[in-house]
């Protein structure tokens, strides 16, 4: 697909081109931001499976530049009219109107961006980039001197200044065998989870990708051992015909005794003790709320364990729409103006991996047609 | 295992096989399938709700056969007794089958393999059985049978212990291979994310002390590894050293393969408490960065697939030339056979040639593959798709295509036709004449005919008519040819330069035509031919009829070059001397329907009444009837014209016809079908007597263009004809490929004989570069275990309303990403593919029936909406469709999709009403109606804001209801004046306003169903993707809602899928079932209860009845069958039995 016809279908990838951003999952990370203001109060930030960088883009802009990023004129428009018609008060948006002017975003002090990937990543300002792998222990000094270059002790095993927010987006090469990558998601979310448990301070946040798929609440569960909330949300920039969310926990508070390492990782076969186990049972009671238009809303409690092998303690995150409605719809088909220009992107795509095996074909004669197989499934 | 929720049919991609002699196991979601020779045998669910990725047989004890069974972190051992093997297998088998519980593993398992048999320990009948499994992060774990905890009586084989023999590491994987060397020495392969290989060891000392090592690490792939396997050991024909090899495939579309042989002793190091080594195993390398890696390069790189590749692995096979055999599969649904061979100064050692590549899948990936042998001596390859399809091909074809096993070729000249004679004597017509007429007229091969399955009847340019015997019997492994005898049959000279040639099917006779209008015959085992009829002019083309009016008498039409006439000549061949007994001559309507015939088809009953259906070049269809009158007593019968069918095949070719009677008493009403050079099969509903015509079905074939013949064998609709580069025989009944040859596109001079006796095949003559080919197959290329289904996702599913004519067959429609829609039948709890609709070029995004049943209606992107009649037509038809219509596209965008639509039938006026959304936030409301001059109407059209719709639904009073991707509803009325009859619409659209809008989800609404109460009012169900579900109750006096019941966290996930599966009403209550699904793959079970009390404000309860796993992945659509069946679609469709679900007896959850 070329990039003018993919313009026309994906708004974010257009708007990603338009406001410099390495890749459109720049959106995702702001709209969560505009919901759970994710970056209040924080200047200590990991940023895990890291590239290309978007998201440590996002952090370098808005921790380190204070940029904001407020909506274009005509969304606004776009709201005002919405919200005169549907004739709905937007409490949410707002409140966050309330909360930028409280606290305008400006250049922050102490502000320390580590990103961590496999792969090589271009520089950002402010960010410090480390390639290594997230899974191994040897990661966490690496990490911590980075956090701290001045004064970091070698032989202190727990950083000097513990961090406030660990992020990650990274994702599997999807197979398309849909409980494999699952798995394999669920495990990167799992590497994710060991190293914040290794240098997340208590009452961090942590947001990671997560596939809401066949048995995420058995995670939700686990997730919801060691944060005080834990919730799933999908921003608007995210398709809604995709599976992929992401779950943001608030409120760290490892448990009692709790000692993490990466040594001995959570995650496949091992499990976090089960010692908070109200906090997940808290949900065993139905109730229902009426909403201001007459709506009502019911909570219902968490089924009972099925049992067996294939079974487990369950919980399902309260789910969290970000972006405001008003907000571009990844799934809308826009009608673009005849005369525009397409952009290049702000990165070229990465080589994929059969770009050798293209050129063989070629080189063999071209008997070659277009397969369905063939679709660089990348985001 | 429960019968509550019980998964009556599961369809769902094969994703693994193992095989033990004449059985295969065949893995479907947690299912284990069993076939025996080919026949579905019995099914056995082995996880609750995991899918089982692996399985492993275990053949060599002598009493028992061992299978172990993995997916995820789970296994499972079964232990069948031998003696149920013998003979035939009894469906009952599993009632015999002992297991284990199953056993949870830490992590998922990517290999398992048997150890080797334990003769030193075995002392009782009971052996000790031991198997080593490889996890996604590179442990090692021992799994052995703990049999203090079974028991023989209640098929209880207790436990498995599983102990780890190494630990994990950190780096993920996607592929392992293990192999047991010995007792205590185990070889494993791990391919990572990353890219590289890692070969290692484990090894018991003798002192019980074991060990690990990293043989080789080897880099070179880019991308993903998703396959490895080790070779066994055996000794290179060279070097004549011990070898052992690796195959590796990857993200990078290749198949690559490594030298392991020896322990790689120098490169080895232990592994205990290095961290250097644990390092190496966690880390990213890249050639191009990290320049420290030592790694071997592959002997042989394989370049093919076209997209990613899944496995590789070593073929046990002796062919000559080549020791080493690949089998590969991969995304592309394609399964091919390698032969590794020496490297003639390419950049590796060796080279990966592919000899064959098999695809018998529909649309992606090829999961799993196995041998099988279903007799001793027979091996297939038998393959499992995500299509749930298992197909299996004889090996030796694929291992040596045009050599060996259902095969027979052949090529030949001119000269090597001569000089196969064995009759010389025949030579001797005019040896000279004919060799010197030859030196001027190039001698060619002109054209073929069939006189007999064995017996080819062939013309050259010099005028020479030869007959070949064929040896088609291709088990004979004495036979090395295909002719077997050749003679000259006769020599014209007006067949010099010029001849035609055609045969009837049966009778054994041949009718050969010149440029100077004689029409010679010949009948088997006569000497020569013999002239039968002059024409006035050069004969354009010949048509034998396959019907006789009489015994003996065969139909011949002959037709004259630039002359706008036909002969239709009818011949006795009964008797020694051919007589003509009939000549009719037909005029054509040139101006009509062109003047070339290219096909006939003659229809005659008890001699009352004779009709000719002749097709042409320009696509259409003429009929023809002959009426006899007597005159001086000399029986004269005149063809009249009497009804052209225009276009049947667009401008194409029509190039065969078939007449098939409606029954017995009514002979003249009946179907005709053809095929064209369209692509296409069209059957047209046709009374003779009453001269009236319908066309019942009309569709695209998957192969083609050029479809050249027809004809029913059992009950199935036989194709054959020419692709791009291929001649294809196709069964479009099954909508499987039979036979493929590559003749390098369509000729003008072949022939094809199709075999009679076996399932399928036939016999091909082609001329391609001035040399005959001859090729024979005796069978399909491939057997079709299980049929198969949708190659991708499917994204709509729709039941059809059961008419009280057709009794109780149960059709479903589904829509896929692969862009087809197909037509399955439910039939003793399985789907039954009937139809694929392949006209859609984008993914579907809706299906919906009429109410009776007739239409069929769809939408995709690129603002494609069709209108689809459907028809049971008999039997041996099958179901006939005809995209009766198509919405034109409106907008400039190119890839606006139809969301959704809704479809109303207009109750008194005829004709439907169509609301379609859009994923630019427009409403268009169209009226169709096929019996107006203009079909569509454009009614209203409407915009919401800039977020996609995603759903519509009529309410009562002509009121719509949206939804969208901003999780609101809203109604949008349609004036007064375009609720009238079709013809009677304002000429001008209307513009659509919305109002009420009511919040029902945080984001998209991605599944939305109405309930029509019996009070008249409407509930509104909608799912969104916020994973709660939303109920409205709409007052369709006023039509308003009341304010929506809300349930947050329905679901883990989306809610993508809901239905009504009852709605009962008595005297106290009015209530319905509701059933939701979605990614998280729990089907969910509510019930409704509509509150008797109009004064109440929420008018509904909900509760919470039940919940139960399905096995399809990605679900996207739900419908409901009979007796509270629901079928959820997504990867794959699954019918659950909701009908055992007890209601009524959770709490209610809102009573307010």
């Amino acid at each position: 697909m070329g990039k003018s016809s993919k313009d026309k279908r994906d708004a974010y990838y257009r708007l990603a081109k338009e406001e410099g951003w390495r890749a459109r999952s720049a959106y995702k990370l702001l709209q969560i931001d505009e919901q759970f203001n994710l970056f209040e109060g924080v200047t200590r930030v990991v940023d895990l499976c890291a590239a290309p960088g978007s998201w440590s883009q996002v952090l370098s802009r808005v921790l380190i530049k204070g940029e904001t990023f407020g909506r274009a004129g005509w969304e606004e428009k776009q709201k005002e009219a919405r919200n005169y018609v549907l004739g709905m008060k937007d409490e949410k948006s707002q409140a966050t109107e309330e909360k930028k002017q409280i606290e305008p975003r400006k250049p922050r002090e102490g502000v320390r961006i580590v990103s961590i990937d496999l792969q090589p990543m271009s520089p950002l300002e402010g960010v410090t980039t480390l390639r290594a792998d997230i899974t191994h222990p040897s990661t966490i000094p690496l990490l911590l001197k980075a956090l701290d270059p001045d004064t970091y002790d070698p032989s202190s095993t727990s950083p000097s200044a513990p961090v406030d927010l660990v992020i990650s987006d990274g994702a599997p090469d999807v197979t398309g065998l849909h409980d494999l990558d699952i798995y394999v998601q669920s495990q990167l979310l799992w590497a994710a989870l060991n190293l914040a448990l290794c240098v997340l301070k208590p009452g961090g946040k942590f947001v990671a990708k997560i596939f809401r798929g066949k048995d995420v609440d058995l995670l939700f569960a686990q997730l919801k051992i060691v944060f005080d909330r834990v919730r799933v949300a999908k921003p608007r920039s995210s398709r809604a015909s995709s599976i992929e969310a992401f779950v943001v926990c608030e409120g760290f508070h490892p448990p009692e005794g709790f000692k993490a390492s990466l040594d001995v990782p959570l995650g496949a076969g091992i499990d976090l003790p089960q010692i908070e186990k109200e906090a997940v049972d808290a949900d065993k009671k139905p109730s229902s709320k009426q909403r201001e238009d007459g709506a009502i809303e019911l909570e219902l409690p968490s089924e009972d364990d099925e049992g067996g092998p294939e079974g487990g303690s369950r919980w399902i995150a309260p789910f969290l729409a970000c972006g405001d409605l008003s907000a571009y719809d990844s799934d809308a088909t826009y009608q673009l103006p005849k005369d525009r220009v397409s952009l290049d992107p702000v990165q070229p795509p990465t080589m994929p991996p059969y770009k050798k095996a293209l050129e063989m074909r070629k080189l063999a004669g071209g008997a070659y047609g277009k397969t369905r197989g063939q679709e660089n499934t990348s985001a | 295992m429960s019968q509550v929720g019980r998964h009556e049919a599961t369809r769902v991609p094969v994703t693994a096989l193992g095989t033990l002699g004449p059985l295969v196991f065949c893995a479907e979601g947690p299912h284990l399938r069993l076939y025996h020779r080919f026949k579905f045998l019995a099914t056995k669910q082995i996880f609750e709700g995991q899918a089982i990725h692996g399985i492993a047989v275990h053949a060599e004890h002598p009493q028992y056969a061992f299978i172990a069974i993995w997916g995820g972190c789970l296994v499972r051992l079964l232990r069948i007794d031998s003696s149920l093997l013998v003979g035939e297998v009894e469906p009952s088998i599993f009632d015999h089958v002992c297991c284990t519980a199953i056993c949870k593993t830490t992590d998922w398992l990517l290999d398992l393999c048997f150890g080797p048999s334990a003769s030193e320990g075995g002392s009782s009948g009971d052996e000790f059985v031991t198997c080593a499994a490889v996890t996604a992060h590179d442990a090692l774990l021992e799994l052995k049978l703990d049999h203090d905890r079974s028991s023989e009586e209640s098929h209880d084989l207790g436990s498995l212990k599983v102990s780890e023999l190494t630990s994990s590491t950190r780096s993920i994987l996607y592929s392992a291979d293990v192999l047991w060397e010995d007792r205590d020495r185990i070889l494993i392969a791990a391919g990572t994310a990353f890219g590289e290989i890692i070969y290692w060891s484990w090894s018991r000392g003798p002192d019980g002390h074991s060990s690990s090592r990293t043989h080789h690490v080897f880099l070179g792939h880019e991308g993903s590894i998703f396959g490895v396997e080790i070779s066994k050991e055996f000794l290179d024909i060279s070097s004549k050293k011990p070898t052992r090899l690796l195959a590796s495939c990857s993200d990078d579309r290749t198949i690559r393969i490594w030298d392991v042989s020896g322990d790689g002793s120098q490169l080895s190091t232990p592994d205990i408490g290095s961290e250097a080594a644990r390092t190496r195993h966690t880390g990213f390398s890249n050639e191009a960065i990290d320049m420290d890696v030592s790694s071997a390069p592959s002997l042989a790189i394989g370049w093919g697939h076209t997209s990613r590749v899944w496995t590789a692995r070593f073929l046990d096979a002796d062919v000559p030339g080549a020791s080493i055999c690949l089998l590969s599969s991969g995304e592309d649904a394609t399964s091919r056979v390698w032969h590794l061979v020496a490297s003639i100064g390419g950049p590796t050692r060796f080279d990966l040639k592919q000899v064959s590549c098999a695809a018998y899948h529909n649309g992606k990936n090829i999961w799993s593959e196995a041998l099988y042998e279903p007799v001793p001596g027979i091996p297939y390859i038998v393959c499992g798709g995500a299509d749930s399809k298992i197909t299996a091909r004889v090996l030796s074809s694929s291992l040596q295509p045009d050599r060996q096993g259902i095969i027979r070729t052949g090529e030949y000249t001119v000269e090597d036709i001569v000089a196969i004679q064995t009759q010389p004597h025949l030579v001797s017509i005019s040896p000279k004449s004919s060799a010197h007429k030859s030196s001027k007229v190039s001698e060619f091969f002109r054209n073929y005919a069939f006189v007999d399955s064995e017996t080819l009847l062939l013309t050259t340019n010099s005028g020479k008519v030869y007959l070949e015997k064929l040896s088609i019997d291709v088990d004979d492994a004495e036979v090395t040819g295909m002719i077997s005898d050749s003679k000259l049959l006769d020599e014209k000279d007006d067949l010099r330069g010029y001849s035609i040639c055609a045969a009837h099917k049966t009778l054994g006779v041949a009718f050969v035509a010149g440029s100077r209008g004689s029409i010679y015959m010949y009948r088997q085992n006569q000497p020569k031919l013999s002239h039968i009829y002059s024409t006035k002019g050069k004969a354009g083309s010949l048509f034998v009829a396959s019907t006789t009016s009489k015994i003996g008498v065969v139909n011949l039409l002959v037709t004259l070059m630039g002359q706008s006439a036909a002969y239709l000549l009818s011949i006795e061949t009964g008797r020694e001397e051919n007589v003509l007994v009939r000549e009719v001559a037909l005029s054509i309507s040139e101006s009509m329907t062109g003047s070339t015939i290219t096909s006939m088809e003659h229809v005659v009953y008890d001699d009352t009444a004779e009709y000719i259906f002749l097709g042409f070049r320009g696509g259409s269809i003429a009929i023809y009837s002959l009426t006899a009158t007597m005159n001086d007593e000399i029986q004269n019968t005149t063809a009249s014209l009497i009804r052209i069918i225009p276009q049947v095949h667009g401008k194409e070719t029509v190039t065969s016809m078939m007449w098939t009677p409606s029954g017995d008493n009514t002979p003249f009403q009946g179907y005709l079908t053809s095929v064209g050079r369209d692509s296409c099969v069209a059957i047209h509903s046709v009374d003779l007597s009453e001269n009236s015509v319908a066309i019942v079905h009309n569709v695209p074939l998957a192969i083609g263009p050029n479809i050249e013949g027809l004809y029913f064998k059992d009950s199935h609709l036989i194709v054959y004809g020419f692709s791009s580069v291929a001649f294809v025989q196709y069964d479009t009944t099954s909508e499987e490929e039979i036979m493929s040859v590559e003749t390098g596109g369509s000729h003008r001079s072949w022939a094809f004989r199709p075999q009679s006796t076996e399932d399928g095949g036939g016999t091909l003559v082609w001329t391609r570069a001035s040399t005959m080919h001859i090729r024979t197959q005796k069978q399909p290329n491939h057997v079709v275990i299980r049929s198969g289904g949708h190659g991708r996702e499917i994204k709509a599913v729709t039941a059809r309303n059961r008419t009280p004519t057709e009794g109780s067959r149960q059709l479903v429609a589904t829509g896929a990403e692969d862009t087809d829609i197909k037509i399955f039948e439910y039939v003793d709890g399985d789907f039954v593919c009937r139809r694929t609709l392949r006209k859609h070029v984008t993914g579907i995004q809706h299906l919906q029936w009429s109410e009776d049943g007739e239409y069929l209606f769809s939408s995709g992107g690129c603002e494609e909406f069709y209108v689809w009649r459907v028809r049971f037509l008999p039997s041996s038809l099958g179901i006939g469709v005809v995209c009766e219509s198509i919405c034109t596209p409106k907008s400039d965008h190119p890839d606006l999709r139809i969301m959704s639509f809704d479809v109303q039938k207009r109750a008194s006026t005829g004709g439907y009403l169509i609301s379609m959304v859009y994923s630019d936030s427009k409403i268009g409301v169209y009226s169709y109606d096929v019996t107006a001059a203009q079909r569509w109407r454009v009614i209203a059209t409407g915009t919401y804001f800039t977020s996609c719709l995603t759903q519509t639904v009529f309410l009562p009073d002509a009121t719509i209801l949206t939804a969208g991707t901003d999780g609101h509803a809203v109604f949008w009325a349609l004036p007064e004046s375009v609720r009238g009859p079709h013809e009677n619409l304002p000429a001008d659209s209307q513009k659509l306003t919305w109002k009420d809008p009511i919040r029902i989800h945080q984001n998209a609404s991605k599944t939305l169903v109405s309930q029509l109460l019996e009070n008249g009012h409407i509930v509104v169900v909608s799912g969104g993707d916020d994973g709660s579900l939303c109920l409205q109750y709409i007052d369709v006096t006023t039509c308003t809602a009341r304010p929506p019941i809300i349930v947050n966290r329905a679901h883990s996930s989306a809610v993508t899928a809901c239905a009504v599966a009852s709605y009962e009403v008595n005297a106290s209550y009015q209530r319905f079932y509701l059933m939701t699904s979605g990614n998280d793959q729990w089907i969910r079970v509510w019930e409704v209860t509509v509150n008797a009390n109009e004064g109440v404000n929420h008018m509904l309860d909900i509760r919470r009845i039940k919940r139960l796993k399905t096995n399809v992945a990605d679900v996207s659509s739900m419908t409901v069958l009979p007796q509270r069946r629901v079928l959820i679609t997504g990867v794959g469709m699954e019918v659950t039995d909701t009908s055992l679900v007890p209601m009524s007896e959770a709490p209610r959850h809102c009573g307010l």
